[in-house]
Order: C-alpha cells, then sequence, then structure tokens
C-alpha cells in the first residue's frame, strides 16, 4: 500500500467542429494538399486582422453547460507570445484571466475490482483558443516542413482541478468529456485522429504534506489506454524517485508508447515569459443572461438524463442503458426507433444484439447506415407480432445493413412472411414424415435427437410459412398420433 | 537595466547582439525607462471593463468555409517545398 | 498653370471638362518622379491602364470624386503584386498577393496610383513621411499613409499642406502592417482639406476583414456649422515640439472667435503622461506585431542559420534596423512578467483615463485645437482613437466619427487664412 498520494490534473484540448478556422473562413476540413485551407491570414502577412468565428464560441459555451460551468459575460482573448514554426503569428490566441466557462464540474463512475465508485472532478476552466501548425520532419534533409492547415483551427482546452487520484480516474474523466463533447455537438472527440488531445499534470504528497509535490507535465498522450499506462507508470517513477532520495523536477515528459514509460522532453521551456496581453485586435465579446439561455436551450438531452429515462420508463438494464447512450447517432436513433414502435425493451435488444454486432464487424457504421429509425422499428415490430420469425428477422435486417430498403418489402420478396398456412404446413409434415420412414422410427423408438433432423427437413420446405414453433408443435403431434 | 537584462530581452524578441551593442542598448534603454517610468506613480488601475466595445455573438463572423486560397500564391514570398514552408530543424 | 501643382478638387474639374485626360495628367506626374527620392516604387504601367480605365469611367459620366487623380500609397501599406516594403530590409523583396482594402478602393474608384512612398523603418522615425514630400513638390496630388502617433499631422505641418487621421476604426486597417494595433489608422494627405476628404470619403467605411469598422459612422449631415461651433484651445502642453506652432493655434484661435464660434482655453489633467503612454503601448504592440517576421513565410532569410532559432534570429538581426530593434526591446521590457503591471497595464490605466478626459473636453466643446507638431495633444488623440486635421501648422481634433465637423472647421479656416 503507496505512502502517497497522487494528485493528477488534466488538461484536454478538443477541436471544434466548425466549418471555417478561428478567425478567417479558410476551411476546417480534414485532408487536402499541404496548405491548401490556408490563406495569407494563416501565414501571417503584414496587414492581415482576425475575425472571429460566431460558431466557435457558441461551441464553447455549450461545451461550458455540458459540463456544468459558469460564465464569464464578458470575456477576453490575449496574444500568447513565443517563436515556434508551427506558430507563423509568433503568438497564439488564448484566453488567460477572462475564459469564456469557469467553475464547472464532471461526475465520473468506474469500477474498481468489481465495485462501483463515482467522484466528482471539478473544471477549473474552459477556454477557446487556436491550433497551431504541423512541422513534417525531414530528417535526410535536416529540415522540417511547416504545414499551416491546421493552424487557426479552433480549439477549447479543458483545465481541471487536481481532483483526479488514480489512472482509472484519469480514464474515466477523459472518456466522459468525450461523451459530453459529442452530445453537446461540438466535438468528435476521436483521440486517434487528434481532435481529443490530453496532457497529465502529475504530482505526488504524502498525506502529511502541508503542499503539493512537484508536478510533471505528460504530453503526446493519444489513445484513453495510453492515459491510463502513463499515468500509472508516472506515479511509479515519481514514488520511486523519492524513495530513493531524489527530487521531481517540474518539466514535459512525453511518453513512449512501446516501452510504456515517460521520458523528459525539452525543460528549458519552462522558463518561457509569454507576456499575455488582451489581444487588441479582437472584438471581446459579451454575453446576456437571454444570449446564454438561448444557446442552452439548443443542447440536446444530455447522457445522464438519457440514462435515467431508460432505467426509470423504460425499464433497461444499466449495462443496455450504457450501450445505447455511448454515442449520441445511436441513441438519438433508438429514441426515434421506440417513436415508431412503442417497445423500448424489445428496440433495445435488436440493438445492443444484432445491430452492435454488425456495427462491431463493421460492416455498418452508425454515422452511415442505410436504413432509418422508422424502417428500423418496423422489423422489430414485424419479428415481435410473428409477421416474420425471429431468424428470418435476422436475415432480412442483413439485407437492410448491405443495401437498405424496406423490411416489409424484402420480407415478401424474399418469401419471409408468416402466412400460417396451417394447411400447407400439414401437408409438408405429412410429407417429411412419409419420406422419412428410418428417422420416423427411430424417434418412435426413443432416439429424440432425430427430432432435430425432421425439425429441419420441415423448416425448409416451409420458410415464412410459420414460426418454428408452430412447426415443432404441428410435428410432435403428428409424430405422436403414430 | 543592464547588458544581461538586454540579453535576455533580445532572446525573447529573437535578435541577437554583440557586447558593445548591448552596452550602447542598455544605455539607451535606461534612457527610455526613465524617461517614462513615472507612469508607475500615476493612481489608477486598469479596467478591462472600460474598454468593452460591447460586441455580442451576432456581431462576430458567420462561420462560413471560403474557396480554397491558391498555395502558389500563398508560397511565392517564401522558400518551399512540397507546398510547405521550409524551416531549418528546430534544436530540442 | 501646372497641372500637378493643382488641387484635386480643380483636377476633377479638369478632368471632367475635357481640359485634359488621365493619361496626360498621369504622365505629367510620372515624368518628374525619378528624379526624386521620396517614391520607393514608381508603378508607371499600372497608372497607364488605370489611367486609361479611369478616363473611359469619365467619358462615360461615371467619375467619382478621385476618378483619374494621381495619388501614392506609402510604402507600409499592401499593393497587389507591388513591391510592399515598409522601408525595411526585411522586406526588400515582399510581393503581397493581395492589395489593403484601402488601396483597392482607390483603385476601384479609378484612382491613379503612381507608386509608393518612402516612409521610415515601419515608420518609426521621426522623418517627414515620403507622402508628405511627394505632395508638397507635385509628385502626386495626394496620398494615403498610416498614422499612429500624429505622422500624418506633423508631416503636413512641416510640409504647409493638409493631412487627415481618421477616427480609429473608420478606415479598415486591412493591409497595412501593424505597429500599434490599437491606433493605427489609415489616412489621406492632399494640397488642402477638401482633397483629404475626398481621399477618405473614398477609402472610408465597414470591411469584414477589420472588425473595429463595425463602428463607422457616416455623420455627414451632422457637421457644425461656424457660428454654432464651440472649440477649445489646447494649453499647458509639456511634450516636446511643444512650442513651435503654437502662434499659429493662437491665430487660429483668433480666426475662429471673430467669425462666430466660441473659442476658449481647456487643457486635460493627465497631458504629461499623454506621450510616455502612448510609447509604452505602442511599442508593447509592436513589438508583438513584428514577431511575425522571420524570414521563413515571407520576407528576409538571412544566409547563415543551422536551426530554426539560429536562422531566424539572424534574419530579424540583420533585415530589421537599429529604431526598429530598439522599440522591439522597451517593447518586449513592458510586456515582461515582472514590467506589466507598472509599465503596460498603467499606460492602459492612463489611457483610459485621459479618454475620460477627452470626453470631458466634448461634453462642452465639438472640437480642440493643437499646435500640428505637438507630440503630447498627437499622442492624447491617438490614445482616444479621434480624428485629426491638420491644416496651416495647426491641427482640430473632434468626437470619433464626427470627420464632417472638423473638415468643415478647417476649410472654413483655410479659406479664411489663405494658408
Amino acid at each position: 500500500m503507496s505512502t502517497y498520494i497522487p494528485v493528477i490534473g488534466l488538461e484536454i484540448h478538443a477541436e471544434l467542429l466548425t466549418e471555417s478556422k478561428l478567425f478567417c473562413s479558410c476551411s476546417t476540413e480534414f485532408g487536402g494538399g499541404k496548405n491548401a485551407h490556408c490563406c495569407p491570414g494563416c501565414a501571417a502577412m503584414p496587414g492581415t486582422l482576425p475575425a472571429m468565428n460566431r460558431k466557435a464560441v457558441e461551441f464553447a459555451i455549450k461545451a461550458g453547460y455540458a459540463l456544468n460551468c459558469s460564465f464569464n459575460k464578458f470575456s477576453v482573448f490575449d496574444r500568447k507570445n513565443y517563436f515556434y514554426p508551427d506558430l507563423p503569428k509568433a503568438y497564439q490566441n488564448s484566453q488567460l484571466d477572462l475564459p469564456l466557462c469557469i467553475n464547472g464540474l464532471v461526475n465520473i463512475e468506474y469500477e474498481i475490482d468489481g465495485v462501483k465508485k463515482s467522484k466528482d472532478i471539478r473544471i477549473n476552466r474552459i477556454h477557446l483558443e487556436e491550433d497551431a501548425g504541423k512541422l513534417i520532419h525531414d530528417d535526410l534533409n535536416g529540415v522540417s516542413l511547416a504545414d499551416y492547415n491546421r493552424g487557426s483551427i479552433p480549439l477549447i482546452e479543458i483545465v481541471t482541478e487536481p481532483d483526479i487520484g488514480t489512472a482509472e480516474e484519469a480514464k474515466a474523466f477523459v472518456e466522459k468529456i468525450s461523451l459530453l463533447l459529442q452530445y453537446a455537438g461540438v466535438c468528435d472527440c476521436k483521440m486517434e485522429q487528434g481532435s481529443l488531445r490530453c496532457d497529465v499534470n502529475i504530482s505526488i504528497m504524502k498525506p502529511t504534506d502541508a503542499k503539493f509535490g512537484t508536478r510533471a507535465e505528460i504530453k503526446n498522450l493519444n489513445s484513453i489506454k495510453s492515459i491510463g499506462r502513463a499515468v500509472e507508470y508516472e506515479i511509479y517513477r515519481q514514488e520511486r524517485t523519492l524513495e530513493m532520495g531524489g527530487k521531481i523536477i517540474q518539466e514535459t515528459r512525453r511518453f513512449d508508447d512501446n516501452k510504456g514509460e515517460t521520458r523528459s522532453m525539452r525543460t528549458k521551456e519552462n522558463a518561457q515569459d509569454y507576456r499575455y496581453f488582451p489581444d487588441p485586435d479582437i472584438l471581446q465579446v459579451n454575453f446576456t443572461d437571454e444570449e446564454l439561455e438561448s444557446i442552452r436551450k439548443t443542447m440536446p438531452e444530455m447522457p445522464y438524463e438519457r440514462l435515467e429515462r431508460y432505467k426509470n420508463a423504460y425499464g433497461l438494464s444499466e449495462a443496455d442503458s450504457m450501450i445505447i447512450i455511448g454515442q449520441i447517432i445511436l441513441s438519438d436513433f433508438y429514441d426515434n426507433a421506440v417513436k415508431k414502435y412503442d417497445n423500448p425493451k424489445s428496440i433495445c435488444n435488436f440493438i445492443t444484439g444484432e445491430m452492435m454486432r454488425r456495427i462491431n464487424l463493421g460492416e455498418i457504421s452508425l454515422e452511415d447506415l442505410p436504413f432509418d429509425a422508422g424502417e428500423f422499428a418496423l422489423l422489430v415490430q414485424m419479428a415481435d407480432t410473428e409477421k416474420v420469425s425471429k431468424n428470418d428477422a435476422k436475415s432480412i435486417f442483413r439485407i437492410m445493413s448491405e443495401k437498405g430498403g424496406n423490411p416489409e418489402k424484402i420480407a415478401k420478396e424474399q418469401g419471409y412472411l408468416i402466412t400460417n398456412d396451417t394447411g400447407r404446413v400439414l401437408e409438408v409434415i405429412e410429407s417429411v414424415i412419409k419420406n422419412n420412414e428410418k428417422a420416423v422410427s427411430q424417434y418412435k423408438n426413443g432416439d429424440l435427437k432425430v427430432f432435430g433432423f425432421l425439425m429441419g427437413q420441415c423448416s425448409k420446405e416451409l420458410k415464412g410459412v410459420c414460426t418454428p414453433k408452430v412447426i415443432k408443435d404441428e410435428l410432435e403431434n403428428k409424430l405422436s398420433a403414430l | 537595466m543592464d547588458t544581461q537584462t538586454v540579453k535576455y530581452l533580445a532572446n525573447l524578441g529573437f535578435l541577437s547582439f554583440d557586447e558593445n551593442e548591448l552596452e550602447k542598448l542598455a544605455e539607451e534603454m535606461n534612457g527610455i525607462i526613465e524617461s517614462v517610468s513615472f507612469v508607475k506613480d500615476y493612481n489608477a488601475e486598469y479596467d478591462p471593463l472600460n474598454d468593452n466595445l460591447g460586441a455580442h455573438l451576432d456581431d462576430l463572423r458567420e462561420d462560413k468555409a471560403e474557396p480554397d486560397y491558391p498555395t502558389d500564391k500563398l508560397m511565392r514570398n517564401a522558400v518551399h517545398s512540397e507546398n510547405c514552408f521550409v524551416v531549418p530543424k528546430v534544436m530540442e | 498653370m501646372d497641372i500637378t501643382s493643382m488641387k484635386i478638387k480643380d483636377m476633377r474639374n479638369a478632368l471632367d471638362k475635357r481640359e485634359i485626360t488621365a493619361g496626360e495628367l498621369a504622365d505629367e506626374y510620372l515624368k518628374r518622379i525619378p528624379v526624386s527620392g521620396c517614391f520607393e516604387t514608381v508603378t508607371e504601367e499600372n497608372a497607364g491602364i488605370a489611367a486609361k480605365n479611369a478616363q473611359e469611367a469619365i467619358n462615360s459620366g461615371k467619375s467619382s470624386e478621385i476618378c483619374g487623380i494621381p495619388l501614392a500609397i506609402s510604402d507600409n501599406i499592401c499593393t497587389e503584386d507591388v513591391r510592399t516594403s515598409c522601408g525595411s530590409k526585411m522586406l526588400y523583396n515582399f510581393i503581397p498577393p493581395y492589395s489593403a482594402e484601402a488601396a483597392d478602393r482607390l483603385n476601384k474608384n479609378g484612382a491613379v496610383i503612381l507608386g509608393k512612398t518612402k516612409i521610415d523603418e515601419f515608420s518609426m522615425g521621426n522623418n517627414t513621411l515620403g507622402a508628405a514630400t511627394a505632395v508638397k513638390e507635385n509628385l502626386c496630388a495626394g496620398a494615403i499613409c498610416s498614422d499612429t502617433g500624429g505622422e500624418i499631422g506633423t508631416s503636413a505641418s512641416a510640409c504647409g499642406i493638409a493631412g487627415l487621421k481618421p477616427t480609429y476604426g473608420r478606415v479598415s486597417r486591412h493591409g497595412l502592417a501593424a505597429i500599434a494595433s490599437s491606433m493605427d489608422t489609415i489616412g489621406a494627405i492632399a494640397k488642402d482639406v477638401s482633397g483629404c476628404a475626398s481621399i477618405l470619403g473614398i477609402i472610408e467605411g465597414y470591411d469584414t476583414k477589420d472588425v473595429h469598422t463595425r463602428a463607422y459612422k457616416d455623420n455627414r449631415e451632422t457637421a457644425k456649422d461656424i457660428k454654432t461651433l464651440k472649440i477649445a484651445v489646447m494649453q499647458d502642453s509639456t511634450g516636446p515640439v511643444a512650442k513651435s506652432d503654437s502662434t499659429e493655434v493662437e491665430e487660429a484661435s483668433a480666426f475662429f472667435s471673430s467669425n462666430g464660434a466660441e473659442v476658449s482655453a481647456c487643457g486635460i489633467p493627465s497631458l504629461k503622461y499623454a506621450y510616455p503612454s502612448f510609447y509604452i503601448i505602442s511599442s508593447a504592440e509592436a513589438s508583438t506585431n513584428l514577431a511575425r517576421y522571420d524570414g521563413i513565410k515571407f520576407g528576409y532569410r538571412s544566409e547563415k542559420g543551422d536551426s530554426y532559432a539560429e536562422l531566424v534570429v539572424n534574419s530579424r538581426t540583420e533585415g530589421f534596423g537599429d529604431e526598429v530593434k530598439k522599440r522591439i526591446l522597451f517593447g518586449t521590457f513592458t510586456l515582461m512578467s515582472d514590467n506589466i503591471k507598472d509599465y503596460f497595464y498603467k499606460a492602459m490605466a492612463i489611457r483610459q483615463k485621459i479618454r475620460g478626459e477627452l470626453l470631458s473636453v466634448f461634453d462642452k466643446y465639438d472640437a480642440f485645437i493643437f499646435p500640428a507638431r505637438d507630440s503630447s495633444y498627437n499622442a492624447a488623440a491617438s490614445l482616444a482613437g479621434l480624428p485629426v486635421i491638420t491644416v496651416g501648422g495647426i491641427s482640430i481634433a473632434g468626437r470619433q466619427m464626427e470627420e464632417s465637423t472638423i473638415i468643415k472647421a478647417a476649410e472654413f479656416f483655410e479659406k479664411g487664412r489663405k494658408v
């Protein structure tokens, strides 16, 4: 049992889903040629000026609502001055003393050894800033190539208080933030693509210490898993350093994914005087209570509220509800389906079963479904009301997944519609019994396993005519009558 | 202000000077600072709200992407390669 | 009469009456220019094309006030495909792919741009603007140039011509190489006040590329008549270059007074702090505005430098002159964490106070007069973003966006005093 308490704070950068950049109308589209989405302003040419993107500010406020923040009704953008080749103006626009959002709170839930834990993490601030460009290193020629496409793309920076204590909490927090920002519609939170980035500040202290320990900052974490591993390693490294009588240096470290270790980066950067001051080129923005409220009204129902609704009103299990709320696009799909066919449990089962299976296999993606919620709901209803058998419903779903279409139409075309033509059923059963004398006598002699074979023969012929249950009952009847 | 400080300022501003220049600059800086430093005694504090121009969300630019700016025009005043600005390697 | 010595309004007349063509007019100027030292670049070919187009507009009766008028643009205002050096080695080879909005509006309205006039490096010296010399020596009929702390008024006064620095935000700053972002303006220089007003009328107005132009107001209708004008004559200047031109101010106040305006002496309590705060704020802003010049995206790039830092340091050290470097160092000093409260934020506090004091002056008066080359009052007017018109050795400052009042007063003064 460790004698040290880890004290962890996170800084998360999220790229906002705006069409244009923060200060100009260049496209934020991913891809395209190098420097294709750059104007003279992006290259900091003389006389170019910033024109702030309204949507970026609105998205930052939405993020604030998602994280339960308060707002600075007068907010200021500053210049943060330093030289680096990915920063054409040699200053980054950010917010120092008066950020847009302050004093938020995010609740996280996670499990340790099967025990559910819940914790509130305080948010110090969310501010709006611009991203830097990208440097491509050409070691062969000893140069770097600067591409400013990413430069000036709007980012929000979310800074927590140092309330996080373990790797599990850190991971749970980033997952929760990711979910909340997705729901707020402001970021797609794809860590692997870089639209969500996480820096971790860690220090450790003894319970008896009066102050926090010296902290190290870990950058270059690009997956939830890396965050967990980096935090674990760093706690271990700091504990070991102190145990051996060493000191923790305030520094920036990067995480080596292969080795699972953190290593020191540039130390001289910490001495930088950024000379922050309010940017005179920027129109500093005000909000009235009404303006804030009208933004809040555009927020969708948030995940926690949906979770409660699914559990309480629909009687879904915690596990199933968690799956459905896991992505807003899925939850919206679910809600729309339930609107069309009011059987929440049934629809949930089909989603968590068949649909998730195909999604996980990569056969379909939620962003690009070839069918809509109404068509999906209809299929589930058809299965429930025995208009098609449950197996055939899966087949219909496979066809819908491949090329879309209306389930009723597909059922008709494929002959899956259950007609419950009793005459035909008896006809087929009699025919199967007549043509399989050997199997029938085996069954009469007590070999129950043969029943399956006989069932199979009947089902083949009776595809879509009736449900398997009907075949089974009728077959049993006929056989027992012999 | 001494030459150490001038050197520090020069570093922040990505400029370099030799010892002679640093000495001369230190003198000149001192002269300027002396002529303005009486502002320190002025009895007032800066109030950011006083510089508020009353801009609201509607005064800001609408979020619309415009067609790409021609990259060759962007690059023509620079040393470039493969449509990127060429920068000597950054020392870590 | 030598046409190149004409005022813009008289030239307009001559052109519209077909007494001379735009091409002939441009040629009159162009044959004089190469001999002089106040043009950095002469754009003969462009001028020829512009003159041709202007003449077409004149022929079809669609000429703006400056259509066909040969003008110049100072070299810190970007002109598309025409070298814009800002008077600096750092931009010796910079060919902007865009024009400043103000330059663009001149072009669109038929002005014949003869070339780019010389300025001190990034306008940071004390020399007379090349544009003012050019107008004085009949090398162009008028010009647009930048004004951060009164350069237009000072230069116009030194050359005995007229200059107009508009309200901050009246004219788009797009394309003007930024020095002090919160105080830079683009203004006009011409032989007389009406020439300045004609140029202003074309370049002013809202531009989406400069968000501060949202404050633009035309206010042409509200120009006050001389008999209802209340003028303050500013006292007690303690700044450098204070006492010269002051006799002109005395004579001006007597002139206005005798013509029915209400004239009285006035002052602002914080005057002595105006120039130091102006200097601090403009240096601070300039130090960050000049940081983009690194030779990487454009501009002078040193031959020496194996690493990014080395290359950029060398480019900037070789590319910038002494005055600019000094301002960068001092500006950086005022923003350093140890000093920012005592210097930068103190200067910003003083600025707020001075703005307030000048607003009080405008409670009682419609305009105030000061000696054109007075650095304290020029600084105060710049800190408060006020419009200033200079003619005959005096400067008249007005409320924000009330150019029409000060232009009217200045024209009256000009006519009556026959400056």
